[in-house]
């Protein structure tokens, strides 16, 4: 597990920003046809849906295991920073967040489109998000937050 | 001020395709709508983070970990998140380590190089 006698000696962007140098050229989507990655691709693993196996030299050609964010961490990282109680963060949290954040907005969207359709109407409105909010209890903590 | 207001705020065509991904197709979002839902994202995360920090402070330690971050999941109610988080952690994981021993191996072939040079 984490040393945290060791980790009170760093602050949170020495934690976190060593790794951020992965995340920035996976999330530019660097290289999908690299030659070296074409080699080891059988066309059993095309076929196949299911081989974390071949992800491990493939990141980012099989849609199946996501494993970068396509939210930037680096503004996830720094929207956490802002809480005061916050000393240090570990990498694994950072990610963990940004994924979250993916996925609150995947479900925030298809809540939001069910009021939508409702109305029978195809582009969902501020008044949609804002039904949801009400509607939905553990959403309560985006009461007034809207308010822009 | 207005600098952490901006910084505050998420891509909004990241947040846009995101959202599209997640609806059917013909759906549109109005601009306002948009906008909010990358607030509401924003806000999201202090919410996450506030809750993941309380679960670290009550265990009397210093270091907010993903652990901390799923546990902090299911107080705010959002326990449908915690598998589908967990299984993308242990992709990343492997995807970071794969990328660690691919950086050792090519540091290896720069020392090979050098010997060669001095002769």
């Amino acid at each position: 597990m984490i040393d945290e006698d060791h980790l009170t000696d760093l602050d949170i962007s020495e934690v976190v920003d060593d790794t951020d140098q992965y995340f920035n050229t996976e999330n530019q989507g660097s290289e999908p046809f690299d030659p070296e990655i074409s080699n080891i691709q059988n066309s059993e693993d095309l076929n196949s849906e299911e081989n974390p196996v071949v992800d491990k030299k493939t990141p980012n050609q099989k849609s199946e295991v996501i494993r970068s964010t396509k939210l930037p961490m680096a503004r996830i990282k720094n929207i956490m920073k802002m809480d005061p109680d916050v000393t240090i963060v570990s990498a694994d949290a950072v990610f963990l967040v940004t994924k979250a954040a993916e996925l609150f907005l995947e479900t925030m969207a298809k809540e939001t489109y069910t009021y939508t359709a409702t109305s029978k109407r195809k582009t969902i409105a501020k008044k949609d998000l804002d039904l949801v909010i009400n509607k939905v209890d553990c959403l309560c903590f985006l009461e007034g937050a809207m308010d822009f | 001020m207005a600098e952490k207001l901006e910084d505050l705020n998420l891509p909004l065509t990241v947040v846009t395709r995101i959202v599209k991904e997640s609806l059917p197709e013909g759906v549109s979002i109005s601009k306002e709508a948009r906008t909010g839902l990358a607030k509401a994202a924003s806000v999201f995360v202090l919410y996450v983070t506030s809750a993941a920090t309380n679960i670290v402070k009550n265990n009397k330690r210093k270091a907010l970990t993903g652990q901390d971050v799923l546990e902090a999941m299911k107080d705010i109610e959002f326990d449908r998140f915690v598998e589908p988080l967990t299984e993308a952690l242990e992709n990343y994981k492997q995807a970071v380590s794969a990328k660690k021993a691919g950086a050792g191996k090519k540091k290896e072939d720069v020392e090979d190089v050098e010997m060669i040079e001095d002769d």
